[in-house]
């Protein structure tokens, strides 16, 4: 029985009573005369499907989502404080304070969940495939069968090596789970057919479907459009709370002034280094030096480039110099950043190191090269903003310089870009934002590999940066928020997120403001 | 001010029309300095663009040729099958890669290939080295080389012979450096004995008649470099063995041969005609990217002798440079022979196809909202900010709201598998795209001329029917133009996916479909394998199979927004 009432038949279901429901309800409805109804027939049908299809998949959704953290709370609850896998044996105790044995003990209780969870899964796939019957895995032993290794050949994916505790408490998360996968789904299927029944019952000539249909639709759009509130608020969240207790644990001014960067793997609440600190080194400047000291190579680049291209495209160019080269800075604009990268990285490095020479420039990776590569990246970017805010200076401002008999290049000195100016310092603090945002550019042109821990004058050298140590650290096997290092990175992405949003309002306003004067 | 200059007091000046002055002419040359600096400006960057997909193009289209050993691969049943009898699956199936199938396979059937097309491999191996000695003298001197060598009894004996020679000029050397006058000329003789001995009478002589004090004039022959040298070379033909000869060849971990055998053991004992890889570092020697001519210019890992044996197949035709079609089939590898991008482009699909479920219903219901039912209040405002704001959030921000969200669900108990799968990475991008979406949705429907609202709205419709019965189909191609903008953003970004576990996640062959949970496995994707051939070991991997990687990805970013383009000339409507 428990195996039939599965979420993939219950779904099945579902959408198959939505159908049934569209075309019973719009039957019924057709039977009343048509000038008496207030709503046509297949709105009727429609408020069958949703009050069929609506509740029963929202809570399908939610039950699928809180069952994994329910079933791990429930494994948290089952197993006992005493069992060996989640302490800490008495030698390893030795000389801990009471704080780090709490943590320690806490991580191997977080292992030990997760490999009862993965071990329960494992189970029931095995079973699944008629290796063996509940009675057979009852008998086991995890000291004489190599249950792992039997496993891993019926082709189930396992976490650690498994233990008798850990079988023992997988035998009753099992048990949980079952219920809770059976529970969910006959939920969720009386819901649907509570709503099809329902519905059905209550369209009449009366009924109003039509409203009760665009309520449905209202609620639907009313909820997408708080997604951006959502993203926004989980952004907030993600970055925040990780940052916090980062803070708390090394120190807000550690982090902020401090000159090197060497992350060394510690778990958070266990400082393993001298003295009680943390081996890993975190300090904030470093970054923030490689960071700017590469945006301000690229909007040397970029600025000059796209503001003489913009000036040139809205002013002196034909119409149809305009409508080849404005695709042209399109496709730059468009091209992915890493494939900027890899140019950067085996054509623009060893270019420059050629000119420079191998003793300025020891590395194909440097400032330099990520900076101009990042530069010719944001021209169009620079050039596109520029363009709308010169075209948006008025005409008349134009017609008046010329007519007092200025030539066409003073006109564009002394009168558009004065006037557009506002606009244009605008477009400037956005590309800044984005050359301080970027990343795939300098993970692979500004030596992402690199071991610089402090700060890099030399243009040519290669040098560390925000981005680049996110990268460096949460790429691979990511550990969880249990180091310090990814805490770290969290309070890293937090500056960043906060260094780019204050230059995007502050853009914004500009270019606000600029509007405002000229409309 | 004008009236004054009307009035006529001010002086009649001396100008024309026809006639510039010199501050007119300045005035104006300002303006071609503008004008020129402006195109220099534009022609700079579009060079770079030129240069950028030159870059691509000439690096990644010869990466997708790949030059192939046609070998005739004899399913030896003496490897396969040593106990003789039936051949069962099981047992192919236990048979060691590398002992068997690299070693016992593909090694004797390349060297069974060669010796079939009259390729002498020892000896083409030992030519060779035999020529780089007598090369190595001669270009000291020492002339009528090649006479000596063949005089010995074997090239190891002549090794030797020239290896005492060149001990004995360096002894010499060290003794005429040192203060004893009479042990000097006793060297300096036994050197010119040696020298002579071996058949280099002229260049004994010249040892026998340098000054024993000068030491510098006897480096300065170079007698002893070449001879050591020569003899170096000499003995590197005994060293010949079956591993220089199938490292030639990709035989390593040949999985794909085996999985085969497995599948039909019907075709051990049999002999088939394969194209086998060349290794990828010789491939640069074939494509004459590396001339084979000193250190610089020899493939890492190999030497003149496999060289050489490259040579004689090249003549022999047993070389081919075909398509690698695999390339688009296979999974990523390590090795840069079979490293292909099938699962990228399925895992990139499988994101897209998120992106578009995710971001289009959700874009489009909150820009429906937002535009047509929202009041003015500030909430909605709020709305509107933040969706301004997300739009301008760096990637690697959302990259890191991944994490965290990855993070979270492993703390809550759903296991690490949900790392790096094409959900998660969709999910993260539908985010990033969301804004894209909104902005380009709320335009469409902005444009649509508020007499077809007004007229819905006056024949009796709901607001719900204006919307969805006139303006969405109106607005429908520039939302659809929106989206392919969006998504070709989407397919590119890297850093995101990087965060939460794309790059690991290089087990995955093909996924299931994404109705039978193809989206909840782990995934690959066309960026994060971009960003692992770049970083491959192999100089050929970087520099060329990841440009190729590349171009497939550009070509499909190109061919989504030349779609956008067409279907916006071709549905836009302008009233």
């Amino acid at each position: 029985m428990g195996a039939f009432i599965t979420f993939p038949a219950v779904l099945l279901l579902i959408v198959l009573l939505a159908i049934a429901g569209y075309a019973l309800g719009r039957r019924k409805a057709l039977s009343f005369p048509a000038q008496s109804t207030h709503s046509r027939p297949h709105q009727h049908a429609w408020h069958v499907v949703f009050a069929t299809a609506a509740p029963s998949l929202l809570v399908v959704m939610l039950w699928l989502f809180f069952a994994g953290i329910a079933s791990n709370i429930y494994t948290n609850m089952v197993t006992p404080d005493d069992l060996v896998d989640v302490r800490l044996s008495a030698q390893a105790r030795e000389g801990l304070t009471e704080r780090e044995i709490d943590i320690r003990e806490g991580v191997l209780r977080t292992q030990f969940v997760a490999g009862v969870r993965s071990l329960a899964s494992a189970l029931d796939g095995y079973v699944a495939d008629g290796n063996a019957t509940e009675a057979d895995i009852a008998g086991w032993n995890a000291e004489q069968d190599p249950i792992a290794d039997r496993l891993r050949a019926g082709g189930q994916v396992l976490g650690p090596a498994v233990t008798n505790g850990m079988l023992s408490v997988a035998q009753v998360v099992r048990q949980f789970d079952r219920r809770v996968g059976t529970v969910g789904p006959i939920i969720s299927l009386v819901l649907a057919i509570a709503g099809f029944v329902i519905a059905l019952r209550r369209i009449s000539a009366e009924f109003r479907a039509r409203v009760v249909v665009e309520r449905w639709i209202s609620g639907f759009l009313i909820f997408a459009s708080t997604m951006a509130i959502l993203a926004t608020v989980a952004i907030l969240a993600a970055l925040t709370l990780p940052s916090l207790s980062f803070f708390r644990e090394y120190g807000f001014f550690n982090f902020l002034f401090g000159m090197a960067w060497a992350p060394a793997g510690d778990v958070v609440g266990i400082p393993e280094g001298r003295d009680g600190s943390y081996q890993s080194a975190l300090g904030f400047v470093p970054l923030i030096w490689g960071t700017l000291y590469i945006s301000l190579v690229a909007l040397l680049v970029a600025v000059p480039l796209g503001l003489l291209a913009a000036v040139y495209l809205s002013e002196f160019a034909s119409r149809r110099a305009r409508s080849w080269v404005k695709p042209a800075l399109e496709i730059l604009a468009g091209v992915p950043t890493i494939v900027y990268g890899i140019f950067a990285l085996i054509t623009i490095g060893p270019f420059l190191q050629a000119v420079v020479g191998a003793t300025v420039m020891p590395n194909t990776v440097s400032v330099m090269t990520a900076g101009v590569v990042m530069g010719m990246m944001l021209v169009p970017f620079i050039s596109s903003l520029s363009d709308d805010v010169i075209n948006a200076v008025p005409q008349t401002l134009r017609d008046g310089s010329l007519a007092i008999g200025a030539t066409q290049a003073e006109t564009v000195v002394q009168v558009i870009l004065p006037a557009a100016l506002p606009g244009i310092v605008g477009a400037i603090v956005l590309a800044a934002s984005r050359a301080i945002g970027e990343t795939m550019i300098v993970v692979l042109a500004a030596g992402a590999l690199s071991n610089v821990q402090g700060i890099e004058p030399n243009p040519f050298g290669a040098v560390v940066t925000v981005t680049t140590r996110i990268v460096a650290v949460l790429t691979g096997e990511g550990s969880g928020f249990d180091s310090i290092d990814v805490l770290a990175v969290f309070a890293l992405a937090f500056t960043l997120f906060f260094i780019t949003l204050a230059l995007n309002l502050l853009a914004q306003r500009m270019v606000a403001k600029y509007r405002e004067q000229y409309d | 001010m004008s009236d004054a200059n009307l009035s006529g007091a001010v002086p009649i000046r001396k100008s024309s029309l026809l006639e510039q002055s010199a501050l007119v002419r300045k005035r104006h040359r300002t303006g071609t300095i503008l004008r020129w600096l402006g195109f220099s400006a534009i022609t700079l960057v579009l060079m770079f663009l030129a240069i950028l997909l030159w870059s691509i193009v000439s690096r990644g289209v010869p990466a997708l040729f790949q030059y192939q050993a046609q070998i005739e691969l004899y399913y030896d049943p003496a490897v396969l099958n040593p106990d003789g009898g039936d051949v069962s699956a099981e047992e192919i199936g236990t048979i060691n890669l590398r002992t068997g199938f690299e070693r016992g396979i593909f090694t004797s059937s390349l060297r069974s290939t060669l010796e079939n097309a009259g390729i002498d491999i020892e000896g083409t191996v030992s030519r060779r080295w035999t020529a780089e000695a007598i090369g190595a003298l001669d270009a000291a001197g020492l002339t009528g080389a090649s006479a000596i060598i063949a005089a010995a009894p074997t090239p190891a004996d002549a090794a030797r012979q020239l290896g005492q020679a060149g001990s004995a000029v360096r002894a010499a050397v060290a003794a005429m450096d040192g203060d004893d006058t009479n042990a000097a000329i006793t060297a300096r003789d036994a050197a010119a004995q040696a020298l002579n001995d071996l058949g280099f009478a002229q260049a004994a002589d010249r040892v026998a008649s340098i000054d024993p004090s000068d030491s510098a004039a006897l480096a300065e022959t170079g007698y002893q470099a070449a001879l050591t040298d020569a003899a170096g070379a000499l003995r590197q033909p005994a060293q010949f063995d079956d591993a220089a000869l199938s490292s030639i060849i990709f035989a390593t971990n040949r999985r794909d041969v085996r999985d085969q055998l497995v599948d039909n053991p019907d075709l051990v004992g049999t002999t088939e005609k394969t194209g086998v890889p060349i290794d990828i570092s010789v491939t640069r020697y074939l494509s004459g990217e590396l001339s084979g001519v000193g250190t610089a210019q020899m493939p890492p890992g190999f030497d003149i002798g496999q060289l050489a044996l490259v040579d004689a197949m090249v003549e022999a035709d047993l070389i081919s440079n075909s398509f690698r079609w695999h390339f688009f089939t296979n999974p990523y590898s390590q090795s840069g022979e079979i490293t292909g991008i099938g699962p990228a482009l399925m895992g990139s699909a499988y994101m897209m196809l998120v992106v578009l479920v995710f971001s289009l219903v959700f874009g489009v219901a909150a820009s429906i909202y937002l535009e047509e039912f929202a009041p003015k209040n500030r909430f909605t405002n709020f709305i509107e900010i933040n969706i301004a704001n997300l739009a301008a959030v760096p990637s690697i921000v959302f990259g890191i709201l991944g994490a965290a969200i990855l993070f979270t669900l492993m703390d809550l108990g759903f296991g690490s598998s949900i790392r790096g799968t094409a959900l998660l990475g969709g999910l993260v991008l539908s985010l990033m795209t969301l804004p894209t979406i909104v902005i380009a949705t709320r335009a469409a429907l902005k444009a649509v001329p508020p007499s077809i609202a007004d007229a819905a709205l006056g024949v009796g419709a709901s607001k719900v029917q204006m919307v969805f019965h006139h303006k969405l189909p109106l607005a429908a191609p520039g939302i659809l133009t929106g989206t392919i903008i969006g998504i070709a953003q989407a397919l590119g970004e890297t850093a995101p996916l990087l965060l939460i576990g794309l790059s690991v996640s290089t087990g995955a062959a093909l996924l299931s479909s994404p109705f039978s949970g193809g989206l909840l496995e782990q995934a690959q994707s066309m960026p994060t394998v971009v960003y692992l051939l770049a970083q491959n070991q192999d100089a050929p991997v970087r520099e060329g199979l990841a440009q190729s990687a590349i171009l497939v990805m550009l070509v499909l970013l190109f061919a989504l927004n030349i779609l956008a383009i067409i279907l916006r000339r071709k549905f836009e409507r302008r009233w």
